[in-house]
């Protein structure tokens, strides 16, 4: 390449043709429950979850150099709004403990709407996104028509979604509606603060994992943990 | 001096051998003076490409699933890439397959493609050759190779282990046929820098979705370009040919389609060697600045063919 031509390239194509590079984006959502019964050591423990899961997601991210995480989170109770609206990159995002209000609904349907919104905004070469619902009961809204919307959208339909059930009284049903009927994948349910931490951990870390690696979403049926803590330590 | 009737018949044949071959030389002179002024006109069309490993598959050591090929036959050039599945075990063979089956049998149609109205159903014949080579060379290298795997019995859900995409481009006289299964790129770059997709978007190839050759009956899944230009109409000066890995290192697809231009812009002061010489680096820095997949160019210069504009 001549000096001329090599400077021009320098100057005009920032050293190569084309325009801006940069990592494929892989949207994170945490959609989470914020009903009155998560009030006490339940949304205490899923404070502790997140904030431990999320060191192990960002070493997953760097592992894959052509993946830059984003992040969002919004509750569900009596209606849904955005915990975090605005997509953080997984390495500057910070958490901050959530509170519940107690007697308040589980209005899932509302927050499957939010996420719905959402969802057209993702550029289109995003990887396909990760979606983790924690929830500890039953939707006391119509969450079916959302969650038809949501398996409508070509990245709703495409993405890891994966559940987490908080105690024994979630309908799981519902979780693995939200997963798909069909699909190997099933809720974890945690009953226990520590299962909760772990399986925050390992359900987040494996779906990114497997969203990031240019693969089939198929391969998403490896998320779940292979093991399940022991009745003994339920607490919930 | 009188000279006899044999003298004469001797010399007028020296004559004639002497003008005939002076003819014969002047006339060679001729052509290889047309052929170089015709060189300068009409360039010959160049074509490369090249597949490079991903940033990520260098990291956790998986092969380079990116395929290419491109040559310059008699009478056409043809270049094709195919992007193998990440999840397919077997999809970089599955790949390499399919762009030398698409070779294969469109170098087998070639003659009837030529026939002007009957390309759009010598192409339907070809995509479903393509398909049907693609399937009997794949199942006989899973059974020449994993023979013991396969316990001597062949289940169709093989061929998701070599799933492939693949696109290809055939260009003869002032005929441009372009195809695509699945996600990748196919992008004309006119000679002032403007670049277009000849093809309509598929639906299917949203995060990380794609179609492919290992799905029954891919050949109607093709979307197919087929275009004999006319003196009058602007024709593509470059065609770029690429798996999604090197589109997905872009922020946006307009700066992808950039690529486009800028090449054709490097063509035209630089030459084609600089791409030569230059793709393989490029194609590694866009890996390991963007998707850290497996990145395939091939770019096609149509040269000369772009001239004919010229008024």
């Amino acid at each position: 390449v001549s000096l001329k031509t090599k400077k021009k390239i320098e100057e005009d194509f920032m050293g190569m043709p084309g325009g801006k590079m940069s990592a494929r984006p892989l949207h994170f959502f945490w959609i989470l429950d914020c009903s009155g019964s998560m009030y006490g050591e339940k949304v205490g423990a899923l404070n502790n979850a997140i904030r431990e899961a999320l060191p192990h997601i960002r070493k997953v991210a760097d592992e894959n150099p052509g993946v830059q995480v984003y992040v969002r989170a919004l509750r569900f109770s009596n209606g849904a709004d955005w915990i975090i609206k605005d997509p953080v990159k997984i390495d500057s995002f910070i958490w901050e403990d959530i509170k519940i209000n107690i007697g308040e609904m589980t209005n899932l349907g509302a927050g499957l709407s939010l996420l719905n919104e959402a969802l057209p905004s993702i550029p289109e070469r995003s990887l396909p996104p990760v979606i983790v619902l924690v929830s500890d009961g039953q939707p006391t809204d119509d969450y079916k028509t959302s969650l038809v919307k949501l398996k409508q959208n070509p990245f709703g339909e495409k993405a890891a979604r994966v559940s987490v059930a908080i105690g024994r009284e979630t309908d799981l049903d519902v979780l693995q509606d939200f997963i798909g009927k069909e699909s190997k994948i099933k809720p974890v349910q945690a009953n226990n603060p520590q299962d909760l931490v772990e399986y925050i951990k390992v359900v987040s870390t494996r779906a990114v994992k497997i969203a990031s690696q240019v693969v089939k979403v198929k391969d998403v049926e490896k998320i779940v943990p292979e093991t399940v803590n022991k009745d003994d330590d339920d607490t919930w | 001096m009188m000279m006899t009737l044999g003298d004469f018949s001797k010399r007028f044949m020296r004559e004639t051998v002497n003008l005939k071959s002076r003819v014969c030389r002047e006339f060679k002179e001729f052509r290889e003076i047309l052929w170089n002024v015709n060189r300068k006109l009409f360039p010959q069309k160049k074509l490369f490409g090249i597949s490079v490993k991903g940033a990520s598959h260098k990291k956790n050591g998986i092969p380079c699933q990116d395929a290419v090929f491109c040559i310059k036959k008699r009478g056409f050039v043809f270049a094709a890439v195919a992007d193998g599945h990440g999840s397919a075990d077997l999809s970089d063979t599955g790949s390499k397959v399919a762009v030398e089956v698409a070779f294969s049998v469109l170098e087998k149609s070639f003659k009837k493609l030529r026939k002007k109205l009957a390309q759009n159903r010598t192409m339907e014949t070809a995509l479903k050759d393509i398909e049907e080579k693609w399937r009997r060379t794949v199942k006989k290298h899973y059974l020449d190779n994993y023979m013991e795997e396969a316990g001597g019995t062949f289940d169709d859900a093989v061929y998701d282990r070599y799933g492939t995409t693949l696109l290809f481009c055939i260009v003869f006289g002032r005929t441009v046929i372009a195809s695509q299964l699945g996600d990748g790129e196919i992008v004309f770059v006119k000679a002032d820098g403007e670049t277009y997709n000849p093809l309509p978007e598929s639906s299917r190839s949203v995060a990380n979705s794609t179609e492919s050759i290992c799905e029954n009956g891919a050949a109607k899944n093709f979307r197919t370009y087929i275009k004999t230009y006319t003196m009058k109409e602007k024709n593509p000066f470059v065609i770029l040919l690429s798996t999604d890995g090197y589109p997905n290192s872009f922020e946006t697809k307009d700066d992808f389609l950039q690529v486009g231009g800028d090449m054709a812009q490097i063509i035209k002061t630089e030459g084609f060697s600089t791409i030569e010489n230059n793709l393989e680096e490029w194609l590694n820095c866009s890996s390991t600045s963007g998707s850290g997949d497996d990145a395939t160019c091939s770019v096609i210069c149509l040269g000369g063919f772009e001239l004919w504009n010229l008024k």
